[in-house]
């Protein structure tokens, strides 16, 4: 990436100081300007031979530029010129276009409106101010263009992104879990069992994402380069009319005609006649402009292109009213006959272009604005991506391995993403997850065993809160040890199964009391009573806790039919 | 096609989006979705359903299967889909009642589009033929041989079943040659039986693992 030019001496003496392209703008601008001034090719017959001869004096200034480039100028690139040498480079090349004209008219004996002195230190002048001007315009343009491409990079490679992953993200929404299933099985068959089995559907799924993500990345279009360019490139139509529609002159822009008019004309007029043909015209351009730019903002944005248009019209129009000064004035000069042309080009075509010239700049920070939100919006959506993605991998990890177990796979995926992403924070991060989860389990395994009876039984009543009403009764004056409490977990569960799945019960009461180092279980019933029910597993959990300790009566007594289940563990008896 | 009003029952909120994007697709009202018992028989009450589509395995406390036999005393037209990982119910645990009648059981790994999912809910309904024999317990073990794989599962060893099961550690033994045979499980050499007993036994409940 390129330092960005910061001060004017590094964008008038840099990289653009003396170049090709600035050559190629600055030509027809010479070719134009000698062809309007020089009396000697005012005529029709001397147009081809001006237009040559010019283009030849202006190769001579290109040449003596070319000279600068590979010497004085040389190291520009990486150590800037001062903006003077710039200047004296362009003055000595436009001297050397004056003395060739000079030369050619004396050699062909053409009418010359001044001596070679005079033309050298024109020359100098206008070439000490025209190639910084120059140099300044174009590193103004290379600057934009740079940028532009930098940020148009950064843009195609965030919206690429924002494709990977909303292909990652959609992938995942449209069923990549089964597949990521399908290829773990897949793979869990082909491989001998080795106890690792996370780490080979771990490695599988990401491997499944990734190829999936990948496919459809690769069937991105390449222009999306081209669409971001395209969205921030600089239009001259839309640029005139930005110009136009807002405030289509730039009163500086005269400064220059003004600047220069007076010392050609005062190589062949007095002073004062010079001073009549410059001004008037200057203030009647000034008049037409400011009407102008006070209507731009006024006027709908067709009206007030309509009246941009009608404006130049009127500038063109100066042309007529230098004819008419020269004619009151009556000098007799013979260039005399090119300063209507002179003053039409002058104020109705370059001083119009000052306007849309201040208007490239705004375009250009304009575009390159839109490029930056267009980034930010970009960034934004990717966060937003980014995260979607890490919940929908911890929501696979968790639908292939279970709540907790689910939680560090998912943090092995990011682990390894990280590691293979080369990202040290991101690791420390998922490592850093996957203590904590660690903690928790053992920290949850600790909580279980010191966990309170009661809500024990809450927990497995409001489990099946909406099926069948349960309540819950604790007479426990001793602290149970973390086997017992087990136990009693498992009794209690297995009794409301029963109840339920056997007994269609609608209703069950569980009273747990202590007594002498044992626990008794009471799990009463409104359902069938507990003959039909098939003695299944939980009789046989019953036995190995409480053998010869629990016994199971009927409750016919009531009207609706139940059941009464008690179970004395001793305080010894464990699940094993 | 007709449009039917459809009751989720799901806990897992992402099977849950997901299942419901999937119904709605194909003709399918989701009225109401629920992640417990609780909350599936109240979305019940409120709203007039076609059929319920159901999780087997709701989290600790009543299967899939209570809550549809909660859902169908209440209403007895109601159709039944139990969508699940599981190859068969008796896989979560022991000691599950049948299946409600006329109710549909669908293994999701066997679910290979949502037009599939729709079949099923038009079976349940009434609305399609039903195949010829209902899948339910095609994983051909009886419920004791069930149990004793869900122990292996969890990891218990011989002599653990055996105390539970109130058997000799030698009939364990036995009844667990008898499982492998009927799983098709053989153990070449090198490779562990209980772990491919594992494996198989992860595969039938829809997790990774199985060969």
């Amino acid at each position: 990436m390129v330092a960005e030019q910061t001060s004017l001496r590094d964008i008038i003496g840099g990289r653009w100081a003396v170049s090709w392209q600035g050559n190629l703008l600055l030509f027809p601008i010479s070719v134009l300007f000698i062809m309007f001034t020089e009396p000697a090719f005012a005529s029709v017959d001397h147009w081809v031979e001006g237009i040559l001869v010019s283009s030849v004096a202006y190769l001579a200034a290109v040449g003596i530029l070319s000279l600068a480039e590979v010497t004085v100028l040389r190291n520009r690139r990486t150590h800037p010129v001062p903006i003077w040498l710039v200047a004296l480079a362009g003055g000595v090349a436009w001297m050397a276009r004056s003395a060739v004209l000079k030369t050619y008219l004396d050699l062909q004996g053409l009418p010359s409106q001044a001596p070679l002195g005079q033309r050298l230190v024109y020359g100098f002048v206008l070439g000490a101010v025209m190639i910084p001007i120059t140099a300044w315009t174009m590193a103004a343009f290379a600057n934009f263009y740079q940028r532009r491409r930098q940020l148009v990079d950064e843009l195609v490679h965030e919206e690429l992104k924002t494709q990977h992953l909303a292909t990652y993200v959609e992938a995942m929404h449209q069923g990549i879990v089964d597949r990521v299933q399908r290829s773990v099985t897949r793979t869990a068959g082909s491989v001998r069992w080795s106890g690792k089995e996370d780490e080979t559907s771990l490695a599988e799924g990401i491997k499944a994402l990734d190829s999936v993500s990948q496919e459809a990345a690769r069937e991105l279009s390449a222009n999306l380069w081209q669409q971001a360019q395209r969205s921030a490139s600089l239009n001259p139509l839309l640029i005139i009319r930005s110009g136009a529609t807002t405030r289509p002159f730039n009163y500086w822009s005269i400064i220059p005609i003004f600047v220069f008019a007076i010392p050609v004309l005062l190589r062949v007029w007095p002073l004062g006649p010079t001073l009549v043909i410059v001004v008037v015209p200057t203030i009647y351009a000034l008049a037409v402009s400011i009407v102008a730019n006070y209507l731009a903002p006024r006027l709908s944005p067709n009206a007030a292109l309509a009246s941009y248009g009608v404006a130049v019209a009127l500038l063109l129009a100066s042309g007529l009213v230098v004819y008419g000064l020269v004619q009151v004035i009556e000098t007799g000069s013979a260039s005399a006959g090119s300063l209507p042309w002179l003053a039409a080009l002058a104020y109705g075509f370059i001083y119009p272009l000052g306007g849309p010239l201040t208007a490239i700049g705004t375009a250009q920070r304009e575009a390159l604005d839109r490029l930056r939100s267009s980034i930010s919006q970009q960034e934004i959506t990717n966060a937003a991506l980014q995260r979607e993605e890490q919940r929908i991998r911890r929501e696979i990890a968790t639908a292939l391995h279970g709540s907790w177990s689910g939680n560090l796979t998912a943090v092995s995926m990011r682990l390894q993403q990280a590691i293979d992403d080369g990202d040290k924070q991101a690791a420390n991060e998922a490592l850093f997850e996957a203590r904590r989860l660690i903690d928790i389990d053992i920290a949850s395994t600790a909580r279980r065993e010191s966990a309170d009876l009661e809500a024990i039984l809450t927990t497995l009543a409001t489990a099946w809160d909406g099926l069948v009403e349960i309540t819950t009764n604790v007479a426990v004056t001793e602290d149970l040890s973390a086997t017992l409490l087990a136990s009693v977990e498992d009794v209690v569960t297995e009794g409301i199964n029963n109840a339920v799945r056997h007994g269609d019960a609608s209703r069950i009461d569980v009273a747990v009391e202590s007594v002498d180092s044992s626990v008794t279980i009471t799990i009463t019933d409104n359902g069938m009573p507990s003959g039909p029910r098939v003695p299944g597993l939980g009789s046989k959990l019953f036995d190995s806790l409480a053998p010869d300790a629990w016994t199971r009566t009927s409750r016919t007594e009531k009207t609706d039919h139940g059941t009464v289940l008690t179970v004395r563990i001793r305080a010894a008896a464990t699940l094993n | 096609m007709r449009r039917l009003k459809v009751l989720l029952v799901e806990d897992n909120d992402f099977t849950r989006s997901t299942v419901a994007a999937s119904l709605r697709q194909e003709e399918c009202q989701v009225v109401a979705s629920a992640s417990t018992a609780k909350e599936a028989v109240t979305a019940a009450s409120e709203h007039d359903i076609d059929c319920a589509v159901i999780d087997l395995h709701l989290g600790p406390g009543p299967t899939g299967i209570d809550v549809a036999h909660s859902l169908r005393k209440a209403d007895p037209d109601l159709g039944i889909v139990l969508l699940t990982s599981y190859a068969d119910p008796r896989l979560l645990s022991g000691g599950n009642r049948p299946l409600p009648p006329e109710s549909v059981y669908a293994v999701k790994n066997d679910v290979r589009s949502t037009g599939q999912l729709r079949e099923k809910i038009d079976m349940a309904i009434g609305e399609a033929d039903r195949p010829p024999a209902q899948s339910v317990g095609y994983v051909p073990l009886t419920d004791t041989q069930m149990e004793m794989l869900r122990m292996v599962a969890d990891g218990l060893t011989n002599v653990e079943i055996a105390k539970r099961r109130s058997v000799t550690e030698r009939a364990v033994e036995t009844a667990l040659a008898r499982i492998m045979r009927k799983l098709e499980i053989e153990a070449e050499s090198g490779e562990n039986s209980r772990v491919l007993l594992i494996q198989t036994y992860h595969q039938l409940i829809g997790g990774p693992g199985g060969r």
